[in-house]
């Protein structure tokens, strides 16, 4: 399905089931402007015949879809696996969309029907994750970490992201290598080069700290378009 | 990157849980080996777990089909430009 939606454009995506239709929307939302997610966004999912369990469960695929994007175009990753799609041809010329000013964020409206809650063994694993990425001190400080997470939850207007990283503004070089770096990576993975890791190597990371900074970046970008589209306001 | 042929400890004993999924036969690269995006991880045994232990929760219930999640998926990446 995907194969054809994908391989037809606009045109296949049309002749498709509203159902399926509105599961595409879903994914291109999360990944292209997930700060102007309204509850009507999630409705429409309802609408279509997904419970309330399976609207969280593909709000958590298009999620983790900007993690395994953003570590593939961080890294370089060379595609290995078969597909029928055809070759990919990124054009870097392709700017983000442009983000609306603070003051026109979401205010979000968690609700308890579409909670994360819903999937616990999501939930748990989330859990585990976040904690190990933003709760230790190696390769990245406590602090690297907080402000490469701040960075990259303000470039989705994520403003509880931003509230739980509120200290972490750059103060040195440093921080503000790593910063730039979650920005680029948050905004434009398809524009990353080789070139963007020339900051982080300058202050000393290597291989592994890299791996680290990529991997935080990557995983606010998921937790914040979770929490955008789960919370989405009316 | 350690690639699974090289893996010890932590890691290979990651790297077999994650071939031992049962996953589709396009999950699989045709080269044999672990795929890129798990090797991308192998630096780091315990990211690699934990964030292919949330993968795999995507997969989990009935409320989607297989087809489905992919759906989203690949649009999701599409939109993005990334071939993952």
């Amino acid at each position: 399905m995907a194969t054809e939606v994908l391989l037809g454009g606009a045109g296949a995506l049309a002749a498709r089931s509203p159902r399926e239709r509105a599961l595409a929307g879903l994914g291109a939302l999360m990944s292209e402007a997930p700060w102007t997610f309204t509850r009507a966004d999630l409705e429409r999912l309802r609408a279509v015949g997904l419970s309330d369990e399976g609207i969280v469960q593909a709000v958590t695929i298009g999620g983790l879809f900007n993690y395994v994007t953003r570590v593939a175009d961080g890294i370089g990753l060379e595609f290995d696996y078969e597909s029928s799609l055809p070759r990919l041809q990124v054009d870097v010329s392709v700017e983000p969309l442009p983000r609306p000013a603070r003051e026109d964020w979401p205010t979000l409206e968690p609700s308890p029907a579409l909670s994360l809650q819903l999937r616990p063994a999501s939930e748990a694993a989330f859990a585990r994750w976040r904690a190990y990425q933003f709760e230790r001190d190696a390769p990245l400080s406590r602090r690297d970490r907080a402000v490469i997470g701040r960075a990259a939850a303000f470039n989705v207007c994520d403003a509880a992201g931003m509230e739980a990283f509120a200290d972490a503004a750059p103060t040195s070089a440093r921080e503000g290598a790593l910063a730039a770096y979650a920005t680029k990576l948050t905004l434009a993975p398809w524009q990353m080069t080789e070139a963007d890791l020339g900051p982080l190597r300058r202050e000393g990371l290597d291989d592994a700290g890299v791996l680290d900074v990529i991997s935080v970046v990557a995983l606010q970008n998921t937790l914040s378009r979770i929490g955008l589209a789960l919370g989405a306001p009316r | 990157m350690i690639d699974s042929t090289d893996a010890e400890g932590e890691l290979l004993e990651v790297y077999r849980g994650m071939a031992a999924r049962p996953m589709p036969a396009a999950y699989r690269p045709p080269h044999g080996g672990a795929a890129g995006i798990q090797r991308a991880h192998s630096l780091d045994a315990t990211l690699m777990r934990l964030a292919f232990a949330a993968t795999g929760t995507m997969h989990q219930g009935d409320a989607l089909t297989w087809a489905e999640r992919e759906l989203i998926a690949a649009v999701a990446a599409r939109t993005s430009q990334c071939l993952y």
